[in-house]
């Protein structure tokens, strides 16, 4: 088991090395440049000229890579001069900020979308599996910016039931947990809507397995035969599960950004479109990292409570 | 205590009136209490708290100056800080132009170069130093000075136009600061609008770096809490220099979605909203909101690639395409939050040229002229660059749709190129006959047109001090000889003449479209009393009360 | 020891004669399964009627699609429930379809249990052997101790001859083999004692190797437990070594019915000829394919006789009225006159 986390850790190396590689590139390959945010429209070449030496960018590609690599690899991500704050600063707060609202969004959605997946899955064909269907696919056809400002609209500006957003704890957890209700509830309908998808997939098939009869023809109540079938079902719900986790750590810059709520999402938007180099290259390592976290510990649970995968992973 | 509170505690009640919704999401009904810390006792006594949605993404920086262009220098810049001049933004009749502040009073020599600045006595910093002459030439330093232990790059950069005329500076004594400038120049007051003088015991202490959470100024507000990229909070200075204003606190929010704005007014999280979505007007009013519009020298001016063909040395095509621009009909579209532009200020500016039309929307005579310049129907495609965000931009894709539907009407087609902000400033920094942006014919402008002298600069001068280009190639001696005259008269009345002279040339030759001016939308709750909204992108809180109803 | 089976046909004109001895295990009248589909109802199983004993063995032969499973599994109650059922279930003397469905399902495992095609797939697989042996054990024996039920399980193991069985408890169904984990799914289907098993092709997945142990495994066991066994197989070497009575299966009904001896030596139906015969020369495999045709579709039966348009016997009447009943005698009985009646002239033919 050891040794499968250390050698997963170890293959998460060259992605680590080849995300950033891409990342510099692409960065360094679309226009407008970082100084624009940095200098007057007026700015002359000369004082333009200076800041691009200061910030680094007069070094060829390959040598700013270098050095920010070699930092990376010291722990020092960098300083942003356009945030005019150290890169692992930000990303503190944002991962932070993010953190509190995936897990929250996670829990909340897989939760939901385990049950009416189970809802759906066990009654198959009717009214509830129908039901279930219509608002999964709504969930996923709805997009989530367009969910938020709804809810913001209505719940928030209309009906005034919630906060419109802001993430500062320090004004109580009672503010804070009412800040969450809206952008969980857009964050977390796709995952909702997939999990009890791939939930209600798993358990229709689950239930068309050749035990299912085994297990009925032994006597087992309808009961016994459900929590068999939910049982086998959970694998391939916890692999969508890790995905959908991943993506809601990587944060949703809409949602964040509808809500006020500066996570990852909104951090790496940001310096995207202010051409941050140092912080997107950050963002990106950390998000990347995340995902490879993450798939590791789902491989690992899945190992734990499914032993055909077990074979295959040690 | 502020309305923020208020409607805290009547949404609190709604909830605990027991909708279901809240129960059934989970939410601690008894946990939600005020977000706000002041104290709700001595309310009557107060000006109240009030709470902003900026359109900014981010908390501008308090540094010296700020980002987040003028809306930075609009909440944060002239909150802490206070300059050696200061518009008179307290009234709404006349641009606002500089007025005394940290400077009691100024002489300017008759060459106009040298300007001594007699400095305000008793004045200090929210962290109790004195304000001084070496507290002037300390921050001149820090942004003109290189080999200066706390010259900042960054700031140096970013503040570069407003010293760019500041040639040698001295403290005379410890309450005068002589400044001398490079060439005749009547504008410096205007300049040092934008140089805020931050606290240098403050930055000796904790170093430039580090200066933005320790921001430190002698301004009206003292920073009280700065979360990037969440919140500031701005607590009132009790002795700033006039007198304390009335409002005990601004809280800032950064929000670029119109709708989340929206949204935090409605639910009473903010009492001040920038720029909330133009079909959203009718709603508010109706709801008892404040609608504020006003004119202001903010317009939508795209520039002409003058560079090379089409638009090089063919005034008649650029006519052609003003006057087929509809702009009445463009208004419509916005819900008449912005109006027609005439010339590239608004009708009522001081530099507004008083014998020319402009351009009005006339199809017919768009046509001939597009005939005239050479170019048939269906002949000619344009290619325009604009910007899809960034705050004070209007409502880009709506117009650009209607700007390509115009020109399609005398037979020019137009394809758009959307871009990010970023982008559309390097472009100004490269200049349109840079390889990468050379297949540009027009791109998108926003100037903050006439709100000070010294803007027109970047746009109109073509022999620019520090020798850069103009970004689009406009050279025309006219222009360069009365934007060059300008600044060398005493008299402003002479300024603007000259200026008038430089606008009539810019509209005669058509050297941009002049499209578009804001209307500067912004909503208040009922209970914000006392503001002014001036001609200007910055505004006066020192009068304004936000009152418990 | 009785060994006996009975069987009527769906006219219903033989009746069981062992009215003496014993009830019989298991009494299965005019059954007929119906599902219900989209494009109308199929009749899998059309009017079957038999009789076992315990400790008999009745073998169900056919091809698939002939209605085999369908009946197993009406019998036991794990048909989909829109299925229609007619007929009557008598277990033990209990008639099963007027029971509640909680009647029903504790008849299951204790009084009928089922063994099932693939050894691979029957088994939960995310359960060791002994969660799924132990839960099994526990559902009949209420109130049992853990360690009791394990105690029991290890016993079942042995029981079906699994070597070193206190290991094997603690293994996943993946890592046993294939005839081992049949053995497990024996050893669970015994569980509970009961008094009939039923067996759906309980070799055909597995190694041809280990087929003949299993099947001498399965009549020992079933011995052990003095139970019933209906087997359904399209194996005739299952057949001839298991059966006491043989009764083969064509469009939903029995087509032929006699004890082993009679059946597979002297079959008595053109389709029972035509099973022999491709069993013979698929040699190994024994696999039956070599009848010319598909069996009839369940959904639409044609009228007259299901196997009219693939027999080389078939005559006028055939297309359009039941076949007579032909009893051939000692019990043995086929659903076609034609077959026993040709015999001479085919067996010259297959001379020359």
């Amino acid at each position: 088991m050891l040794r499968l986390i250390i050698r997963r850790i170890l293959m998460a190396v060259p992605i680590l090395i080849g995300v950033s590689i891409i990342v510099f590139l692409l960065m360094s390959v679309v226009p407008g440049d970082p100084e624009a945010g940095l200098v007057p429209d007026d700015a002359t070449p000369a004082e333009r000229q200076a800041i691009r030496h200061q910030l680094g960018l007069d070094q060829p590609l390959p040598i700013r890579y270098f050095h920010w690599a070699v930092s990376a690899l010291h722990g020092d991500l960098g300083y942003s001069t356009l945030r005019r704050r150290e890169v692992s600063d930000l990303l503190q707060q944002a991962w932070g900020n993010t953190f509190v609202l995936a897990a929250v969004s996670a829990i909340f959605g897989i939760a939901l979308g385990l049950l009416l997946g189970y809802l759906a899955g066990t009654r198959r064909g009717k009214v509830v599996d129908r039901v279930v269907s219509i608002f999964s696919l709504g969930g996923l056809s709805i997009p989530s910016f367009f969910l938020a400002i709804l809810l913001l609209g209505v719940l928030s500006g209309q009906l005034r039931l919630f906060p419109s957003g802001g993430a500062t704890f320090d004004e109580g957890w009672g503010v804070a947990i009412q800040s969450l209700v809206l952008p969980v509830l857009s964050g977390a309908m796709i995952t909702m809507a997939i999990t009890a998808r791939v939930t209600r997939a798993a358990i229709v098939d689950v239930f068309s397995a050749d035990f299912v009869e085994t297990l009925r023809a032994k006597g087992l109540t309808e009961f016994g035969v459900r929590m068999h079938v939910l049982r086998n079902a959970i694998s391939p719900v916890l692999t969508t599960s890790g995905v959908q986790i991943g993506a809601l750590l990587g944060g949703s810059v809409l949602v964040e950004t509808i809500f006020r709520w500066p996570g990852m999402g909104l951090l790496l938007y940001t310096a995207i479109s202010t051409r941050d180099l140092e912080v997107v290259q950050g963002t990106t390592l950390v998000i990347a990292l995340t995902f490879v976290v993450i798939n590791l510990v789902v491989d690992l649970v899945q190992a734990a409570i499914d032993p055909r995968v077990r074979g295959a992973v040690s | 205590m502020a309305l923020p509170f208020d409607r805290r505690i009547d949404r609190r009640a709604l909830l605990a009136g027991g909708l279901a919704t809240a129960a059934v999401a989970g939410v601690g009904l008894t946990a939600c209490g005020p977000t706000n810390s002041g104290s709700q006792s001595d309310a009557s006594a107060t000006g109240g708290t009030l709470s902003i949605a900026m359109s900014a993404a981010n908390i501008p920086f308090p540094s010296t100056p700020p980002n987040q262009g003028y809306e930075g220098y609009r909440f944060v810049g002239n909150n802490i800080y206070d300059a050696l001049t200061r518009l008179n933004l307290d009234q709404d009749k006349t641009l606002p132009v500089p007025h005394p502040s940290l400077a009691e009073k100024w002489d300017v020599s008759e060459d106009l170069k040298t300007w001594t600045f007699t400095l305000r006595k008793g004045v200090t910093f929210h962290d109790g130093t004195a304000f001084n002459a070496d507290a002037v030439i300390f921050q001149l330093d820090r942004l003109k000075n290189e080999k200066f232990k706390y010259f900042s790059e960054t700031d140096a950069a970013n503040g570069a136009t407003q010293v760019r005329y500041i040639d040698k500076y001295e403290a005379v004594d410890d309450s005068t600061v002589k400044i001398t400038c490079t060439q005749p120049y009547a504008w410096l007051h205007w300049d040092l609008l934008h140089v805020y003088m931050p606290s240098p015991a403050v930055i000796k202490k904790v170093g430039n770096d580090k200066y933005n959470a320790h921001a430190t100024g002698t301004g009206p507000f003292k920073m009280t809490k700065y979360v990037d990229g969440e919140t500031m909070e701005l607590t009132r200075y009790d002795k700033w220099w006039p007198g304390p204003v009335k409002l005990d606190k601004i809280v800032l929010y950064p929000q670029p979605e119109a709708a989340s704005r929206l949204s935090m007014l409605q639910s009473g999280q903010v009492n001040w909203a920038e720029v909330p979505t133009p079909d959203s007007i009718d709603q508010l009013k109706a709801d008892g909101d404040q609608i504020f519009m006003h004119k202001y020298p903010h317009g939508i001016m795209p520039r002409f690639n003058l560079f090379r063909k089409p638009f090089k040395g063919n005034t008649k095509l650029r006519q052609a395409l003003n006057y087929a621009l509809d702009r009445d009909g463009c208004a419509a579209l916005i819900n008449n939050v912005g109006y027609g532009a005439k010339q590239y200020v608004y009708e009522g500016h001081p530099d507004y040229a008083p014998n020319n039309p402009g351009y009005s929307y006339d199809v017919a005579k768009a046509k001939q002229l597009l005939s005239e310049s050479g170019y048939q129907p269906g002949e000619l495609t344009i290619t325009m660059g604009y910007t899809t965000g960034g705050s004070g931009n209007m409502f880009p894709d709506v117009m650009m749709q209607k700007l390509q539907a115009d020109f399609k009407a005398i037979g020019v087609a137009t394809k758009l190129v959307p871009m990010e902000w970023t982008v559309l400033i390097s472009i100004g920094l490269d200049g349109l006959n840079s390889d990468k942006w050379k297949n540009l014919d027009i791109l998108w402008a926003s100037p903050a047109a006439g709100m000070t002298p010294t803007g027109y600069n970047s746009t109109f001068m073509s022999k620019r001090p520090g020798g850069q280009a103009n970004a689009t190639g406009l050279d025309d001696p006219v222009i360069d000889k009365n934007l060059t005259l300008a600044p060398q008269q005493k008299e402003e009345k002479d300024q603007h003449a000259y200026l008038q002279k430089m606008m009539d040339q810019a509209v005669s030759q058509a050297y941009f479209l002049f499209w578009m001016h804001d209307l500067n939308l912004r909503v208040m709750s009922a209970d914000v009393k006392n503001f002014v909204e001036p001609q200007s992108w910055w505004v006066d809180f020192s009068k304004i009360t936000v009152s418990g109803s | 020891m009785t060994i006996r089976t009975q069987t009527a046909p769906a006219l219903g004109s033989v009746a069981a004669d062992g009215a003496a001895g014993p009830a019989p295990a298991l009494h299965v009248t005019d059954l007929i399964t119906e599902f219900r589909t989209r494009t109308g109802p199929t009749r899998a199983v059309d009017g079957v009627s038999f009789t076992v004993n315990r400790g008999g063995v009745l073998l169900v032969i056919g091809e698939s699609g002939s209605g085999k499973s369908a009946m197993l599994r009406s019998i036991i109650g794990i048909n989909p429930p829109t299925t229609l059922i007619e007929g009557t279930i008598e277990l033990n003397g209990r008639d099963v379809l007027g029971m509640s469905p909680r009647e029903r399902r504790k008849t299951r495992g204790r009084d009928i249990s089922m063994v099932f095609q693939d050894p691979l797939t029957a088994l939960d697989p995310v359960y060791t052997v002994e969660k799924q042996l132990v839960e099994t054990v526990r559902k009949h024996h209420p109130g049992i101790s853990r360690g009791d039920a394990r105690a029991r399980a290890l016993e079942l193991l042995e029981l079906v001859q699994i070597p070193s069985p206190a290991a094997r408890l603690r293994a996943y169904p993946n890592e046993l083999s294939g005839g081992m984990r049949q053995r497990v799914v024996i050893a669970m289907a015994i569980a509970g004692k009961p008094q009939v098993i039923l067996a759906d092709e309980p070799t055909t997945a597995l190694d041809v190797t280990v087929q003949a142990r299993m099947i001498r495994l399965f009549r020992q066991v079933q011995l052990d437990v003095d139970a019933g066994l209906v087997v359904v197989t399209h194996d005739l070497g299952v057949a001839a070594e298991l059966a006491d009575e043989v009764a083969v299966m064509y469009g939903g009904r029995f087509v032929e019915y006699g004890s082993a001896e009679q059946v597979l030596t002297r079959p008595a139906h053109p389709y029972t000829e035509g099973l022999i015969e491709a069993n013979v020369r698929a040699g190994q495999d024994r696999r039956p394919r070599a009848i010319p045709g598909a069996p009839p579709s369940l959904r639409r039966l044609p009228p007259g006789c299901a196997l009219a348009p693939r027999c080389s016997y078939a005559i006028e009447s055939c297309w359009t009225q039941d076949p007579p009943i032909k009893d051939v005698g000692d019990g043995h009985w086929s659903r076609c006159e034609l077959a026993v009646d040709a015999r001479p002239a085919r067996a010259v033919s297959r001379a020359s």
